[in-house]
């Protein structure tokens, strides 16, 4: 998940900087890696952090140990800057399905 | 077939990490049990250039745009930082993303002189507050509005979960508001600079979040908040020019500052697979563009 995370991310940087210099990414192909980076990204970073505290049992939910604050923190990702549920409509129409 | 980053990034890469794990991860837990947003260490994230990647040199910053890399040198850092503290991570992001980058995009040349030297350098910061109650997703549905009124926009409204906008190093937030109906009913909506003490508004008391309680989020209100000069978007031409807002001045600090980049003069991101192999590129590559929109809150 966290290669793949950033794979996607990566790949949606080096299209802004392509497009920013002029070397042939449309706005739309860019906008649409960047919604699929941040979805997938964010929805991976709450996963794992809710596998990491289930690994530590009853200290998963305990602020003893860091891990609570990953978990934590990661949740507000799915929605801050477009929830999961906007960039699934972005996207969608991105491929061109008819949204409302 | 690889995919990998360039050596340069790598090695900027380390470098945020070394700062990170320095300045960063001995205190994030502490920072999360007592609410703590500690700008001196923002202001040190500044100092770095962390705030600078994506700005001209012309304010202080990197100048390392487009095919240099400036973007792909942000999501490092902002990885490298958010790795060892997600609250730090998303006040650097919301600093470039939403701070600065709306006014590096749209603002005038007056504006852009005024505000962004200090936010690039990461003295100050900045927020963008687009959402509101009944308009988070739904950004059309905004109900702040800002009314022209003798060369001056008067803002009245409400604004929530807004980052960077209430801390004692922020000097300003743009905010979206309602300044007229286009054709067919559809309200036109404005991006406005309104500078931190401007009487009218006011930046609640921060909110009691589950997470990124080192993070700054406030709730902000305007009653009758009253600034002078264009909004900067869309500017009206019927409005007379006025003088720039004078109030707190953000200090013009010209003193060359250290750089993240020390060793990388050159471009940064010319390896990367996505410009190194054109083959790669998308095939839609002459598709039309739209405009591009900064307001992702
Ligand atoms: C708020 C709270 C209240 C509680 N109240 C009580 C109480 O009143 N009385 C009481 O006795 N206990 C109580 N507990 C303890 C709770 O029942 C234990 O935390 C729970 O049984 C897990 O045990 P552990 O924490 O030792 O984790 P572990 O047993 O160490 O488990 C850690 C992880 O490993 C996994 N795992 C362990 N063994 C295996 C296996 N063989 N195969 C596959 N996966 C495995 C677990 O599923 C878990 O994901 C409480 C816990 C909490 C958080
Ligand atoms: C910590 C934090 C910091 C933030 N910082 C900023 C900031 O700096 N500036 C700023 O402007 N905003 C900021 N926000 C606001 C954030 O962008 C919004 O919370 C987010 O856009 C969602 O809007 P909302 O809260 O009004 O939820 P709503 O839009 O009311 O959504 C509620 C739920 O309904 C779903 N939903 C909404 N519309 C649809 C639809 N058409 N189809 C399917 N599902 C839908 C959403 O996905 C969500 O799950 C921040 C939020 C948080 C929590």
């Amino acid at each position: 998940m966290l290669e793949a995370s950033r794979l996607l991310t990566y790949k949606a940087a080096a299209m802004k900087d392509a497009m920013d210099a002029g070397a042939g990414v449309s706005t739309k192909d860019f906008k649409q890696a960047a919604a699929i980076a941040k979805l997938y990204s964010t929805e991976s970073a709450v996963t794992a952090t809710r596998i990491a505290t289930q690994i530590f049992g009853g200290y998963g939910f305990m602020e003893e140990y860091p891990v609570v604050r990953f978990y934590r923190d990661a949740k507000v990702l799915e929605i801050g800057e477009g929830t999961s549920e906007i960039q699934r409509m972005l996207i969608a129409r991105g491929l061109g399905l008819p949204v409302e | 077939m690889t995919f990998e980053l360039s050596p340069e990034h790598e090695q900027f890469r380390r470098s945020v990490r070394d700062f990170a794990q320095a300045e960063i991860a001995p205190h994030a837990a502490q920072w999360d049990r007592d609410h703590h947003f500690p700008t001196d260490v923002v202001q040190k994230m500044g100092a770095l250039g962390l705030m600078g990647l994506t700005a001209p040199e012309e304010y202080g910053g990197s100048g390392l745009a487009g095919e240099d890399g400036g973007f792909t040198s942000l999501c490092i850092a902002i990885e490298e930082i958010g790795r060892v503290d997600q609250s730090m991570g998303i006040t650097l992001e919301a600093a470039v993303g939403l701070g600065i980058n709306p006014i590096l995009t749209y603002g005038t040349a007056a504006q852009k002189e005024e505000h962004l030297p200090s936010l690039v350098a990461g003295e100050q910061l900045a927020g963008f507050g687009l959402t509101e109650p009944g308009a988070g997703s739904d950004a059309g549905a905004t109900r702040t509005k800002a009314d022209p009124v003798e060369g001056e926009w008067v803002v009245n409204g409400a604004k929530q979960f807004i980052t960077n906008s209430g801390s004692s190093i922020t000097s300003l937030v743009t905010v979206t508001a309602k300044t007229g109906e286009r054709e067919g009913g559809r309200p036109e909506i404005s991006t406005i600079i309104i500078p931190s003490g401007t009487p009218g508004f006011t930046a609640e008391k921060a909110y009691d979040k589950l997470g990124w309680h080192a993070s700054d989020t406030h709730p902000l209100s305007f009653e009758d908040a009253r600034v002078r000069g264009q909004p900067a978007r869309r500017p009206r031409s019927r409005l007379r020019p006025v003088p720039r807002h004078p109030r707190r001045r953000p200090r013009r600090d010209r003193r060359p500052r250290r750089r993240l980049h020390p060793s990388l003069p050159g471009p940064v991101a010319r390896n990367t697979p996505w410009t190194a192999r054109p083959s790669a590129a998308p095939s839609a590559a002459s598709r039309a563009s739209p405009s591009v929109s900064p307001t992702s809150g």
